[in-house]
């Protein structure tokens, strides 16, 4: 870290714990010269915060695209939400009846969505895929690090040789529970610590000795006793922000059930006390929902409504206490899970393991739109038919690296995939060309279509450059890329050899920088 | 490896756990321990069977020898009484001391009662074990056919499993792997009661293939884990329809459960090149038995239980070297004796791979070995069977500790079991973090100074009886080294005796603990000398437990 840069972090994160008394003096008076200073977030103030979701988010009933409705209907009979609840966005679409805190949050613009979020060959074993997201690996390979450790390595180099130093005193991350998280495994040790109640430490003796190190012993014996010495020094720093920060908001009351709630307020708390901590992760589990998803007679009830009206009052209780105390322009919040789940209902009053989901992303700093189009649904569904996906989860996660924590392209490339698409779902401080509602690139339906033998796909591109176009098979998986290469402003065709693929439903996907475009082909 | 590679990294594990420490197997392989049947040995071979063998339970193991410990650890015992009701006398089915597992439950009654009666007699059970692999086994096969509690209905059902587990604990695993598939606890927690003809729910077709028998191999290509692919879980899902357990409601007797040709899929399942494209025809009731001997007929199956035992009794790296010299011959073994688990189990402990002293004290103790350990290890005075009430409040009590540490016995995170023993790469290390070490720290504190204590009733450690145990309890020297080896895996070195003995005597001359035990032996009754003798004893032995060495096996 430049030394200018630490100073000016220190004195902000040294003036806020007083501000934060009852007087609420930022909120307040916001053109106070300490307000000024604590709003000068550079980049080592920022904070990010994940939310997982344990077992595999039902995408279609948390974000309803009601322009499908009448297949959705069919598809899942038992288990679909009436029009009526639907808290609606926009004509199109809406959040399911239990996210009214998340509506409100996103007419405030203060939600950005992105629709579709995957990877191309899903997985559907809970410990696989979940493995896939937090390491950020391709499908087909096994990545022993997860994506925000690979990131932290490179900003707490050697973790955790020589750390806590007078630099960095802090965490580098933080898992709110008991479990540290695998998304902050470094390359070689873990950089998140567990912290479930920050107000109950004691100091651990610390032991020495001469013991010879290298046997397997001495291995275990010398991490035991590195863990006891960086807890110690860990344990310090948080209780302190512990005692330093508080809450503000009364939304967390009531909720003293709903463990997001409970987690994401000590996230505030030790954010507002001054934890220098850039990555927290929190948890909610619960969401494999393969039964009583939802009440029969009442889909707006059941385990799903539960787990939704729980991560929506959480999150807007967060994001309120951070509003009262001024930290809101300091952090940014996202949700994901290991996966979203089947199109068709599986007769229990619930759905299977699926493929592609929204990623709901909050704060004051996202571009509060809805990126991608609805799902298509088709009028016939089987029992194994999946979203295919619009964005790869790699990509997003690469963009909030980009975008948030200034971290540069190649970095991305190399820590995530090269295929690395920029998403602007957070403000960039850097002038990034609008991603607007323009289309850039459009699709034909093929011709013919249904089709035996050849069909040729027509598209037009507004202005020159590279365009992807992949065919996904119906269980959501690529099946094909027809293109990734430079074209024209203009008209093109693309010809498809039926013998390429197999009689059945595809989804053929476009894509150029910043626009997407989508359709579906039948194979006779 | 060669001794000078070995060498060469000594020097950056010294200083840290070294993030670029390269990996290196343990020495030896399936051959015969040739090596002395000492102290070190015998320590050894019980701490990582049993929960936290007492000294006394090791020269026993001297006595015997290597082959007859084996011959007694790995012998057939008698199974347990079942679990009783302890703490609530509502339930007219099942009174206080009565047991309940083939009882109804009474409108008064409270199945949550059962389930702790439950829970808290199977710690008993491990606190008790004595020099016996079986509980060591049965937690083995929990965390391998993981469910938790709340999701298979009744205690009734929770018992039967947890006396499946019991009595094949050393017995055949395609066997377990048979009555777990139509166990009626695990049909409810894996769905297999929603799985029927049309609708196949796939739930326990995958995880029979990914965790319970033969293991997800690389993904070779979209949704082929090698060994399976997912038409074969599609397929085995099918061959598993029909099957539910029986809703009992006020029928006496254990779960049962139903199959029903008419939810049973009739047609042909096709599976994978992985199964040589076998087809399984309509076998009815016991086509499941047919899949799971097309499962076991592949040796990755053997291979992949293999490595589950070996990191659970030896190690969590399974390098190049141990999985040729180690776990191919013993899965070997394991497919020619068709799925006999004992002979294999004995194979590696009896080896020099197992038993010598390269893989000691390198196993970071799961939680359930650290808290019933401590309790063996101080000869804590449980309250005995006829006070059956405190037995169980005092096991319950254990139980919950362990779950502050991240390890709830029939309530692990997900079917994978516990992370810390599958999670790569850093496995038992996981136990280990800024949340549960203080945890462990401040339980061991804590029950070395209080003991137990419930309302007015407090059960404290005898450490004047532990003192009794050294060899000369005049010589603060001995007693450190007694105690130490005791609680230890491995001897200390000097400077840390003379730190232990800075606790017991600070900057005094060793005969002043020698005086001081005497004026207490001349009148235990005189409560202040035997207050001061108390207070540091229990100094020096909160300070030997909460040692990093402390943690590891």
């Amino acid at each position: 870290m430049k030394r200018r840069s630490f100073l000016k972090r220190s004195a902000a994160a040294g003036m806020i714990p007083m501000a934060l008394g009852k007087t609420n003096l930022f909120a307040h008076n916001m053109q106070h010269p300490l307000a000024r200073l604590a709003q000068m977030a550079d980049d080592t103030d920022r904070v990010l915060v994940l939310i997982q979701l344990n077992g595999g988010n039902d995408g279609l009933n948390t974000l309803i695209p009601l322009d499908q409705y009448d297949n959705l209907v069919k598809a899942r009979p038992d288990v679909y939400i009436p029009e009526n609840k639907v808290l609606k966005l926009h004509d199109h679409i809406g959040l399911h009846p239990s996210m009214g805190e998340m509506k409100r949050m996103y007419e405030q613009k203060k939600i950005a969505i992105v629709q579709g979020v995957g990877y191309p060959d899903p997985n559907f074993s809970h410990f696989r895929s979940t493995d896939i997201w937090t390491s950020a690996s391709p499908a087909d390979e096994t990545w022993n690090s997860g994506w925000v450790g690979r990131f932290l390595d490179d900003e707490f180099p050697d973790f955790p040789l020589g750390f806590p130093n007078a630099d960095k005193p802090h965490p580098p991350a933080i898992t709110v529970g008991s479990i540290v998280s695998n998304t902050c495994q470094g390359l070689s040790v873990n950089l998140g610590l567990a912290v479930t109640n920050p107000d109950n430490f004691s100091e651990l003796p610390a032991s020495g000795g001469t013991t010879n190190m290298n046997t397997l012993y001495g291995k275990e014996l010398s991490f035991m006793r590195n863990m006891i010495v960086s807890t110690n020094q860990y344990l310090e720093a948080i209780q302190d922000a512990s005692n330093k920060g508080s809450n503000v908001s009364k939304k967390y009351l009531g909720q003293e059930r709903n463990n997001l709630a409970r987690e994401l307020k000590v996230v505030a708390r030790l954010i507002a006390g001054g934890l220098q901590t850039k990555v927290y992760v929190v948890n909610l589990g619960g969401f494999d929902t393969h039964a009583s998803q939802v009440e029969a007679g009442d889909t707006t009830t059941g385990d799903h409504a539960e787990l939704l009206l729980k991560v929506s009052d959480a999150i807007g209780a967060f994001q309120e206490d951070l509003e009262l105390m001024g930290l809101d322009h300091r952090v940014v919040g996202m949700t994901f899970s290991e996966f979203g789940r089947r199109i068709k209902a599986n007769g229990s009053l619930g759905t299977d393991h699926g493929a592609a989901a929204p990623m709901f992303f909050f704060g004051k700093a996202v571009n509060p739109e809805i990126f991608g189009e609805n799902p298509l649904i088709p009028e016939e569904v089987s029992r194994r038919d999946n979203l295919p996906m619009l964005y790869d989860f790699r990509s997003m996660y690469g963009s909030v690296l980009m975008d948030w924590f200034g971290v540069e392209e190649e970095k991305i490339k190399s820590w995530l995939f090269d295929d690395f698409e920029h998403v602007p779902v957070i403000k960039s401080r850097k002038a990034r060309p609008s991603f607007g509602r323009e289309q850039k690139i459009f699709l034909n339906s093929n011709n013919p279509n249904p089709f035996r033998n050849r069909t040729d796909l027509k598209f037009w591109v507004k202005e020159p450059g590279v365009v992807q176009i992949r065919v996904f098979d119906a269980t959501g998986k690529v099946i094909l890329q027809l293109a990734n290469q430079e074209y024209e402003a203009g008209n093109h065709t693309i010809r498809i050899q039926g013998s390429e693929l197999r009689p059945g439903r595809y989804y053929i996907h476009a894509r150029m920088k910043h626009s997407h475009d989508m359709i579906i082909a039948a194979k006779l | 490896m060669n001794r000078r590679d070995f060498l060469s990294f000594s020097s950056v594990s010294e200083t840290s756990s070294a993030p670029m420490m390269p990996t290196r197997s343990l020495a030896g392989d399936l051959t015969p321990y040739s090596g002395p049947w000492d102290r070190a040995a015998a320590a050894h071979l019980l701490r990582r069977c049993c929960f936290g063998p007492t000294p006394e339970e090791i020269n026993q193991a001297l006595n015997w020898g290597l082959e007859q410990t084996l011959d007694r650890l790995l012998g057939n015992h008698q199974l347990p009484a079942p679990p009783v009701m302890f703490d609530f006398n509502e339930d007219r089915n099942a009174r206080e001391g009565q047991t309940w597992i083939e009882a109804p439950l009474d409108d008064g009654g409270d199945d949550g009662r059962r389930r702790r009666s439950l829970r808290a007699w199977n710690i008993g059970l491990m606190v008790g074990e004595g020099i016996r692999i079986r509980e060591s086994m049965v937690l083995f096969w929990h965390n391998h056919f993981s469910v938790e509690i709340g999701k298979v209905g009744e205690a009734r059902n929770a018992y039967q499993y947890l006396d499946l587990l019991r009595k094949n604990a050393l017995g055949n695993f395609k066997t377990l792997v048979e009555e777990m598939t139509i166990l009626p606890a695990m049909l409810r927690y894996l769905d297999g009661d929603d799985n029927r003809k049309g609708r196949p729910n796939e739930n326990y077709a995958r995880e029979l293939f990914e965790l319970f028998s033969i293991g997800k191999g690389p993904l070779r290509g979209p949704g082929d884990y090698t060994y399976y692919n997912e038409n074969d879980v599609l397929a085995a899902a099918e061959c598993l329809t029909g099957w539910r357990p029986i809703t009992q409601g006020d029928d006496a007797g254990s779960p049962q459960v139903e199959f029903s040709e008419d939810r049973h899929e009739p047609g042909d399942k096709q599976f994978s090149a992985a199964f040589q494209n076998r087809v399984i025809s309509n076998a009815g009731k016991d086509e499941y038995k047919v899949l799971i001997d097309m499962i076991f007929a592949e040796k990755q199956t053997a291979v992949h239980i293999v490595k589950k035992l070996y990191r659970w009794f030896v190690y969590y790296d399974i390098t190049e070297e141990v999985m040729r010299d180690i776990i191919e011959p013993l899965a070997q073994q394991m497919v020619d004796e068709n799925y006999e688990v004992k002979n294999v189990i004995r194979r590696l402990l009896a080896s020099e791979h197992f038993l010598g002293t390269d893989s000691h004290g390198a196993y970071i103790k799961h939680p359930l070995d650290m808290v019933v350990g401590v309790v063996k290890n101080s000869r804590y005075p449980v309250p005995t069977e006829t006070d059956y009430i405190w037995s169980y409040y005092f096991w319950d009590n254990m139980l919950n500790q362990a779950r502050n540490m991240q390890m709830e016995f029939m309530n692990p995170p997900d079917v994978a079991g516990w992370k810390a023993f599958y999670q790569e790469p850093l496995f038992h290390q996981i136990w280990i973090n800024s949340v549960t070490l203080p945890y462990r720290f401040s339980y061991l504190k804590n029950f070395v100074r209080n003991g137990y204590r419930k309302n007015d009733i407090r059960i404290e450690m005898d450490l004047i009886e532990l003192l009794g145990t050294v060899e000369d309890p005049f010589d603060p020297n001995l007693l450190i080294s007694g105690w130490t080896e005791r609680f230890l895996p491995m001897p200390l070195d000097q400077v840390q005796l003379d730190a232990l003995k800075n606790v017991l005597i600070p900057g005094l001359p060793d005969f002043e603990w020698t005086e001081e035990y005497m004026l207490y032996l001349a009148d235990p009754s005189d409560e202040m000398v035997s207050k001061s003798i108390l207070t540091k004893l229990e100094a020096l032995l909160t300070a030997i437990v909460t040692m990093a060495e402390f943690q590891l096996s």
